[in-house]
């Protein structure tokens, strides 16, 4: 019985959050990613007046709306993931279901923020500056829209009356790839409207 | 539903929305006090620290195997490096 319990709590201290394949996907793009941002710097480096310049059109409330937004989801899915652990399944798909209609509101507001600016005649041809933006944020918006498809999934897949721990396997790894999501969205959002 | 807004996850949102609008308030200062670049490295610096607490604490690194855990804060000191020493000041 001890050694039962002692193999349960160094299970329960190091441990893969997820199927191992998600971690590999998840640091693959952690490393283009990083690419994109150091890209980015460098281009920025050379060019500070239009940089300067482009940056000083950057909606910053949109882009706070989004970080709060991205920050609220992944609160709701930790929340979620650590309750349908515990065996507590009630709230937790409601939990999903939250962390999704944050990911709507992402989508909303950066449709809101395309389209002001294109309004305003900043497309992806302007300069660099709006060609790195479109570019990064788009392929980030990507991550969102596919983010949200998990979140979906997680939803149903916790509405089952009991878990199993392939199913909790399964919440934890859709959870790991929404985090990234917003923590990839805490990098843009510095560079492209904080960063002077 | 009270154990849940009492959670560490709670306190740690309440830290990364702080955070995310004490960086406002650093550009502010950045913007009307003399030194630019202080401010620009503590805005860099911010964000990866909301990074850091949004893989160790939301995507359990903390727990998990070591390599996990070295590879994610390896990329973090990384890229957070090369963006404060690469970068320069675009504002005129």
């Amino acid at each position: 019985m001890q050694s039962a319990g002692t193999e349960v709590t160094e299970r329960a201290a190091v441990r893969i959050p997820g199927e191992a394949g998600v971690w590999v996907l998840i640091f693959g793009d952690m490393v283009v990613f990083g690419l994109f941002f150091v890209t980015f710097v460098i281009y920025r480096s050379q060019n500070p007046a239009l940089y300067g310049h482009a940056q000083q059109l950057m909606n910053q409330s949109l882009g706070v709306t989004n970080t709060v937004l991205l920050l609220t989801s992944s609160w709701f899915v930790a929340l979620a993931v650590r309750r349908a652990r515990l065996g507590r399944s009630t709230f937790v798909p409601v939990l999903f279901a939250l962390a999704f209609a944050c990911g709507v509101g992402f989508g909303v507001t950066k449709f809101l923020e395309y389209g002001e600016k294109i309004r305003a005649g900043l497309t992806l041809n302007t300069n660099e500056f709006y060609t790195f933006y479109y570019m990064f944020t788009g392929i980030h918006f990507v991550h969102v829209l596919i983010g949200m498809g998990v979140l979906v999934c997680l939803t149903f897949i916790s509405r089952r009356e009991v878990l199993t721990e392939a199913d909790i396997t399964m919440l934890e790894s859709g959870a790991s790839f929404w985090h990234l999501v917003d923590i990839l969205w805490i990098v843009l959002f510095t560079l492209f409207y904080l960063m002077k | 539903m009270t154990d849940l807004l009492r959670s560490r996850a709670t306190a740690l949102w309440l830290v990364l929305v702080s955070l995310t609008f004490l960086s406002l308030e650093l550009l502010q200062g950045l913007t009307f006090g003399g030194n630019r670049r202080a401010g620009t490295v503590a805005v860099i610096i911010v964000a990866f620290a909301k990074v850091r607490l949004v893989g160790l604490d939301y995507m359990e690194l903390r727990t998990a195997p070591p390599l996990l855990r070295y590879f994610f804060e390896a990329w973090i000191l990384v890229v957070m490096l090369a963006i404060i020493l690469i970068s320069r000041p675009v504002m005129p």
